[in-house]
């Protein structure tokens, strides 16, 4: 991959860096993880984002807000990476909070957090979600757990406030379906 | 009454309708309890989302930011294209290799030239077979056969050259 910066790097570039890091990590890598589904894919998409970060440091306006901008980053990459690996995201990396099989048997050891984690993906909104599309779910995760503007979001994702609204609107169909047949089915069995 | 479109809601949940049609919906929603109904359930699940996204959120996996740092430093200790292209343009590298083209270009056309097959002129031959004729003039089936392939060749060679053949053919004609 081509390196764009000639000149070295300096303090100050570095300094910039390690304060975002410490300011935006935890965002970034969530919206990543949102965005990918597990932890693997996240950390690899955090840590590029921030060597783009690193590139074209000079690139971002002071007074704009840090975290649009690396949310653009973050989707941009990850749109490349799925279009790499011809949408086959989900089904090369396992992910980290599927049950793991050890020859047939459960861990003997389960951390509660874990538990606790897996019993909330599996909620029928994290289902439903993981059914959307790529751009679907990511305008799910930007308008409704981020609260962007629909021109924010265009921003984010370099494109129409139509598209924005067209996704959204289809997503949230899909996704009120599905809490719809969650709310349907107790009272059917009774 | 006419509902509203549930795209509609999900615009004016987001607060992203024109402010006249904002107060258009309020008022609609205060009045239709099929559209609140509706709202809510949108409401309710943006609102389980948010929520389901903070009891889900990740603190930053450790040694992440050493990584980065890491990454950022053996790229600035890699040397950029440009720095590339300058160590492989040192007089080290650049003298030897123009002199080695230089010595090419000088060579290679000599070279050449050597190995240029001798061109011979179309006469020459002309003459030889007619000597040959005039020593053996009845062995001679090959002035017919040479005459043909030169006829054939006729439109691609020169006018000199027909002018040969013909002067060829009057020595063979004297010679029989």
């Amino acid at each position: 991959m081509p390196r764009k910066p000639v000149e070295p790097s300096t303090p100050e570039q570095n300094a910039f860096v390690e304060r975002a890091i410490e300011q935006y990590g935890k965002a970034t890598y969530n919206f990543a993880y949102r965005l990918t589904g597990n932890e693997a894919d996240a950390r690899d998409l955090t840590q590029d984002a921030f060597i783009r970060v690193y590139r074209a440091w000079r690139s971002f306006q002071p007074g704009t807000s840090f975290l649009s901008w690396i949310y653009r980053i973050v989707t941009n990459l990850h749109r490349d990476e799925l279009r790499r690996r011809k949408g086959r995201f989900q089904e090369e990396i396992p992910e980290d909070n599927a049950p793991q099989e050890f020859g047939g048997q459960k861990p003997l050891a389960v951390h509660p957090i874990d538990d606790y984690v897996e019993r909330q993906l599996s909620e029928p909104l994290s289902r439903a979600l993981r059914r959307l599309s790529s751009e679907q779910r990511q305008v799910i995760i930007l308008a409704d757990i981020e609260e962007y503007s629909y021109q924010e979001i265009a921003d984010i994702m370099g494109c129409s406030i139509g598209t924005v609204r067209s996704r959204l609107h289809r997503a949230r169909a899909l996704l009120r379906r599905l809490v719809l047949q969650e709310q349907e089915r107790p009272q059917q069995t009774r | 009454m006419q509902h509203l479109g549930n795209d509609t809601i999900i615009d004016y949940l987001h607060r992203e309708l024109a402010p006249g049609e904002d107060a258009a919906v309020l008022m609609h929603l205060e009045a239709c309890a099929d559209c609140s109904v509706r709202l809510n359930l949108e409401s309710a699940i943006g609102g389980r989302l948010r929520a389901q996204a903070k009891a889900e959120e990740l603190d930053l996996p450790l040694g992440m930011r050493e990584a980065i740092m890491a990454r950022i430093a053996a790229e600035a200790a890699a040397p950029t294209p440009w720095e590339r292209l300058a160590a492989w343009l040192r007089p080290a590298v650049v003298v030897p290799v123009v002199a080695a083209a230089a010595l090419a270009a000088v060579l290679i056309p000599m070279g050449t030239q050597h190995a240029a097959a001798p061109t011979l002129p179309v006469m020459y031959y002309l003459e030889e077979h007619a000597a040959h004729a005039q020593e053996n003039p009845l062995a001679d089936r090959s002035a017919t056969v040479m005459m043909t392939s030169l006829e054939r060749t006729a439109s691609t060679e020169t006018v000199p050259m027909m002018q040969a053949v013909n002067a060829a053919s009057l020595v063979d004609s004297g010679a029989r």
